[in-house]
């Protein structure tokens, strides 16, 4: 399945949710917040969204700055 | 110097005892950050927001920083245009889990001077989402009262622009904003050293930011512990009541009993 991850073309193998796919990734959850499809979900929410061809996912987090 | 008193500074109910508030960005290592942050005595600390590298994800720049121990205050940085402005400040609620937003709106990469109209734009939205907004502006007056109209927490004027530490250019401009705010006028951008801060808050400014002063200092500790004790001599003075300015001279040294004094012949 093909997904835009971070303005990068993805393929990503089988049926997953946000958080499977945040494990898969191996990306610490902590800070991190996700946009699908331009709709900011906070990480309780992951779970109860599957990953569809494709979706346009985004993943933020807070770094260092002023 | 200003006659202005010094009130408590209180920004949407919460009260901060410093002054000083510090960004977290451009340091030479976490612990560099961490320690300037700690030596500054801040309790509000400016964090960005970036996509996660998926290659690389792990984000080390704020690790060595006890999250705990200070109010975030997340900025829209890279933010072109409102749109992108709000778009940011909905993540950063989310990442984050505070409303209070630094909302900065910054078309031109080489001077980063803040776009009025779309940081107004921007602001209206946000305050009706809920979000606690402080914008970063130019030291325009005007547009810093409409802000204020629109229900924004602070008014964030710039001293000149970010990073370039040339402090206080904007100075006239500042104490007009200073004279007629009914909320909080933090000085953003531009504070190179000490005395800057200690200028702002001399003239009447309720906080200053400070991030690259810190950040490219060759002792980042020594100059966060240098910003903290001028931010608090500054303080004090407002507290002093400071005396007038004059154009003319004022001894003051007793003005009797010069040597050259002469009143005539005597036995």
């Amino acid at each position: 399945m093909k997904v835009r991850l971070n303005g990068v073309d993805e393929v990503l193998d089988g049926e997953m949710t946000l958080d499977e796919l945040v494990a898969r990734l191996g990306i610490e959850p902590t800070n991190l917040v996700i946009e699908l499809n331009g709709a900011v979900l906070s990480r309780e929410e992951w779970p109860a969204h599957s990953v569809h061809e494709g979706d346009a996912i985004e993943m933020v987090r807070f770094v260092g700055g002023g | 110097m200003s006659g202005k008193p010094l009130e408590k500074l209180v920004i949407a109910g919460v009260e901060l005892h410093s002054r000083l508030f510090v960004g977290t960005g451009k340091f030479a290592s976490p612990q560099a950050m961490a320690q300037a942050v700690e030596a500054s005595g801040t309790e509000l600390v400016t964090v960005a927001l970036r996509r996660v590298d998926v290659r690389d994800p792990h984000d080390r720049t704020l690790a060595a920083l006890d999250l705990t121990k200070y109010r975030l205050l997340p900025n829209t940085s890279g933010a072109r245009n409102a749109d992108e402005a709000v778009r940011l400040a909905r993540l950063a609620r989310a990442a984050t889990g505070t409303a209070w937003l630094k909302l900065e709106v910054t078309p031109d990469p080489n001077y980063l001077l803040p776009d009025p109209i779309e940081t107004l734009r921007a602001a209206e939205t946000l305050v009706a989402e809920g979000f606690v907004v402080l914008p970063y502006i130019n030291a325009d007056p005007v547009l810093a009262k409409r802000l204020e109209d629109v229900g924004c927490a602070t008014v964030m004027p710039l001293g000149s622009p970010i990073g370039s530490n040339r402090g206080l250019r904007t100075a006239d401009q500042l104490r007009i904003i200073i004279e007629q705010a009914r909320v909080p006028v933090v000085v953003d951008a531009g504070i190179g050293m000490p005395s800057h801060a200690a200028e702002a808050i001399e003239m009447g400014a309720d906080a200053v930011l400070v991030n690259t002063a810190l950040a490219v200092a060759s002792d980042p500790v020594a100059m966060a512990r240098a910003f903290r004790l001028a931010v608090q001599a500054a303080e004090l003075a407002r507290q002093a009541g400071p005396g007038p300015v004059s154009d003319r001279a004022s001894a003051s040294s007793p003005l009797t009993g010069f040597l050259h004094e002469s009143k005539g012949a005597s036995a």
